[in-house]
């Protein structure tokens, strides 16, 4: 590989890594947004009650308590999937459960996608399979795909990514419902795409085709060599 | 004296209508939507004297909501809403015309001060406006 291509590797991945990781913690602070009004709005009825003998509703209180632990547990699940992310990075190469990482990033692109008025689904088998790969570089790979699904569509509705089991590894989809269009806007973000997917030793078998213009493919094998 | 009149705008659901409901009891007048497109349709029906804007929204985002908003309502005044990541951007929007900016979480009590900065700075510009057609109508009829 070109010195070059490996540095443009390494710098996007840590860009990747950098950008999701700060984007989901702005996630968390919705979350704190939330509870902090909500805490205020207890101690607003709490004064109230104190100071102008407005009696507390005990229903109100409980609703508002459960809505509470229910934020809780959402910015819960954010740090946990921060950590998850995080941990991607621990090691160059492992061993990994495909449906787990791919809920992973989907998990991860669920709010750029929201951001562009896109829903974002899954069609995923029963069955899964272990790659050995680069965890993060493997996420880095789909994400791109998907952030080219957002770029070049102009239509912003529902992209669904799926997978397949094949012989030798997995098919990995990110199927748009509205056509994508290979503009300027794409090319930079489908070179890198294209780079960073060899290096990983998997291979496009589809990119926005005349012929079927909704779907990006990359197939990845169960184990790749080396260097 | 006749209250404020508020509309807010951001897409976290539970978040709007809890800032919504304690600006109501401390006496504010406060409508609210989740978007951009929801504040432009808001904003075209009725006035406001303060817009408080989340800048990261899905869709139309706070940044061309706020373009719009200024555009077609010059007098228009908006507090920006901000998390950390959108300092920058917020400071760019006061460029563009937002009068403030706050960071989330924020403190309601501040927030209301700013609403209530926004207010006396359109009652201002209206009074000037006012001032400058009465000039402009008496310079016409030669009075």
């Amino acid at each position: 590989m070109e010195k070059e291509d490996s540095r443009l590797l390494w710098e996007r991945g840590l860009q990747f890594l950098g950008r999701q990781t700060a984007a989901q913690c702005h996630e968390v602070t919705n979350v704190f947004n939330v509870i902090n009004e909500m805490v205020g709005l207890m101690g607003d009825l709490a004064w109230g009650a104190q100071n102008k003998g407005r009696p507390l509703d005990p229903d109100r209180l409980v609703e508002l308590t459960g809505k509470i632990a229910a934020q809780v547990q959402r910015g819960n699940t954010i740090v946990r999937a921060i950590n998850q992310f995080g941990h991607s990075a621990d090691t160059p190469r492992a061993v990994f459960d495909l449906r787990a990482v791919l809920e992973q990033i989907t998990f991860i692109a669920r709010r750029p996608a929201a951001l562009s008025k896109t829903a974002l689904e899954t069609d995923f088998p029963d069955q899964t399979v272990s790659l050995e790969n680069s965890p993060l570089g493997f996420q880095q790979a789909v994400f791109t795909a998907l952030q080219i699904a957002l770029s070049a569509s102009s239509e912003r509705r529902r992209i669904t990514i799926g997978y397949t089991l094949v012989d030798s590894g997995a098919r990995i989809e990110v199927v748009s419902d509205d056509a994508l269009e290979h503009h300027d806007a794409v090319s930079e973000q489908v070179v890198f795409f294209r780079l960073l997917v060899q290096a990983l030793g998997g291979c496009v078998e589809r990119l926005m085709e005349a012929d079927d213009p909704h779907r990006i493919t990359m197939v990845f094998p169960k184990q790749t060599s080396e260097g | 004296m006749s209250s404020d009149k508020v509309l807010l705008v951001d897409d976290e659901v539970e978040f709007v209508e809890t800032l919504a409901e304690r600006m109501r009891a401390r006496g504010l007048h406060v409508d609210y939507t989740h978007s951009g497109d929801g504040a432009i349709e808001k904003v075209g029906k009725k006035t406001y004297d303060a817009i408080v804007l989340d800048l990261a929204m899905p869709g139309m985002d706070g940044m061309e909501t706020l373009r719009h908003l200024i555009d077609n309502h010059p007098d228009l005044q908006v507090i920006l809403l901000t998390g950390q990541g959108t300092i920058a951007a917020a400071v760019e929007a006061t460029k563009l015309g937002a009068q403030d900016f706050m960071q989330k979480p924020t403190d309601i009590d501040k927030l209301i001060e700013k609403i209530k900065s926004a207010r006396a700075k359109r009652m201002q510009l209206a009074e000037q406006r006012s001032a400058a057609e009465i000039e402009d109508i008496l310079s016409r009829k030669g009075w």
